[in-house]
């Protein structure tokens, strides 16, 4: 398939939330012909951003709800503290801190922590601001998010929402590098908290989980290697990418279901991961390696 | 006469930005349209997909679709409905669904077993549109 004739799309996951309000595009309904034409090149490449590969990595919320729906007690001091976010100097530590503060404020939301997710709605706005991306929560989201503090199912509804309008935003600001960061520290901590909560004998739930991330590893690593910067972050996901090579899996294809009537396909093909403890426990030695880089 | 060799591509390259800027906007609100179908049942996966699309163009993006999960897949181009067509295969290419075959439906929702790796493309319909941005939006629940 030659580049010209397909694109991959460019998913990059921001996990500062409420960047939507960063003074970003313009999302009012404008009016648009019924079929928009834009057939000029230049505006398609300046849009797609091709550079060859994209990705699409998971949404944290994923994760760390699997940790929840387990039933896994709630470990409070898991998630990063919130306190001294401003010890990140460089863009890159800032980015990286606001993608694993967006996976924390998840985790509360799942553990139905209130209050530690509004510190760490607070601990967003202030890396937003060193990112440049001031006035990043707007007073009505901060009270959306307070009017509905209790309600578990709209916090991450909300959440996703924020996540969704932040990634706009940025690739509406061609800041992708900023994005790529964001979504690793994302990434990181997801796997970090599910890890974390787990404690010593892993469900295996988690076990498949862990094993199931080697090809959003390989994406990410695609990712960042498109950006200066990033070295040492790098060469740990490459060294993390070496213990996941290891990581078997075997698929079978089974004809999905159609149901028309309800718009839905139910899809029933099965993947098996094989993974040997010791890589596990590489993999697992590993991600916390990086965690603790990413936040030191 | 130099002077004007030295505007010509600053002007160039002021007016493919501000086409650029016009084609993010215009994405933005099909974006905004397309919304309206990831509903509150669905948590956003928090990911913004979109692409410039020219008349045979196809864009493809990779996704991890985890077990246990609904997945509510979205897809819009201009202000209706049904411009464009997409597919999700397997990782050995088996074709797992067309919305081509009803209708080019905006969305659909997807139960997955087990997690697998999938791909889907997307391109216009020839018979509704030429060219035009394509926006992806995919929710999920339990």
């Amino acid at each position: 398939m030659t580049l010209c004739k397909s694109f991959r799309w460019t998913p990059v996951l921001a996990l500062g939330l409420g960047l939507a309000s960063c003074g970003g595009a313009d999302q009012s309904a404008t009016q648009l012909p019924a079929t928009d034409t834009l057939a000029v090149k230049q505006e398609s490449d300046a849009v797609v951003k091709v550079g060859g590969k994209l990705f699409s990595i998971p949404s944290p919320i994923q994760t760390v709800m699997l940790v929840s729906e387990m039933k896994v007690p709630y470990a409070n001091g898991l998630a990063l503290p919130t306190e001294n976010a401003t010890r990140f100097a460089t863009k890159e530590k800032q980015a990286l801190a606001l993608g694993v503060y967006g996976a924390d404020m998840a985790y509360a939301v799942a553990y139905k922590d209130g209050q530690r997710a509004l510190k760490t709605l607070k601990t967003l706005e202030q890396l937003s601001g060193q990112l440049n991306l001031s006035n990043a929560f707007s007073k009505e989201e901060m009270d959306a998010f307070k009017k509905n503090i209790n309600n578990q199912d709209s916090l991450l509804r909300l959440t996703g929402k924020a996540f969704r309008s932040a990634d706009r935003y940025l690739k509406n600001e061609q800041r992708d590098e900023v994005s790529a960061w964001v979504l690793a520290g994302g990434w990181i901590e997801g796997l970090y908290l599910t890890l974390g909560a787990s404690g010593d004998k892993l469900d295996p739930r988690v076990t498949a989980r862990m094993a199931e991330q080697r090809r959003t590893l390989d994406n990410l690593i695609a990712l960042l290697a498109q950006h200066e910067g990033s070295t040492e972050l790098l060469a740990q996901l490459k060294d993390l990418a070496g213990s996941y090579a290891q990581v078997g899996t075997t698929y079978k294809y089974v004809a999905p279901k159609q149901d028309a009537a309800n718009r839905t396909t139910y899809l029933n093909s099965t993947t098996t991961a094989q993974v040997a403890p010791e890589v596990l426990q590489a993999i697992i030695t590993k991600v916390k390696a990086i965690r603790t880089a990413i936040t030191a | 006469m130099n002077m004007s060799r030295t505007f010509r591509p600053l002007m160039l390259s002021a007016g493919l930005l501000l086409a650029g800027l016009g084609a993010f906007a215009q994405c933005d609100t099909i974006a905004t349209l397309c919304e309206k179908n990831i509903t509150a049942a669905y948590i956003p996966d928090g990911q913004f997909y979109r692409a410039l699309l020219r008349e045979d163009e196809m864009a493809e993006f990779d996704l991890t679709l985890f077990g246990g999960t609904t997945y509510r897949v979205a897809a819009c181009s201009g202000t209706s409905d049904g411009n464009l067509i997409f597919s999700m295969y397997d990782k050995e290419h088996n074709l797992l669904f067309t919305n081509k075959e009803y209708n080019n439906d905006p969305y659909w929702d997807f139960v997955v077993a087990n997690t697998m790796d999938v791909t889907i493309n997307a391109e216009l319909d020839p018979a509704k549109a030429s060219s035009g941005c394509a926006v992806l939006l995919i929710g999920f629940k339990k």
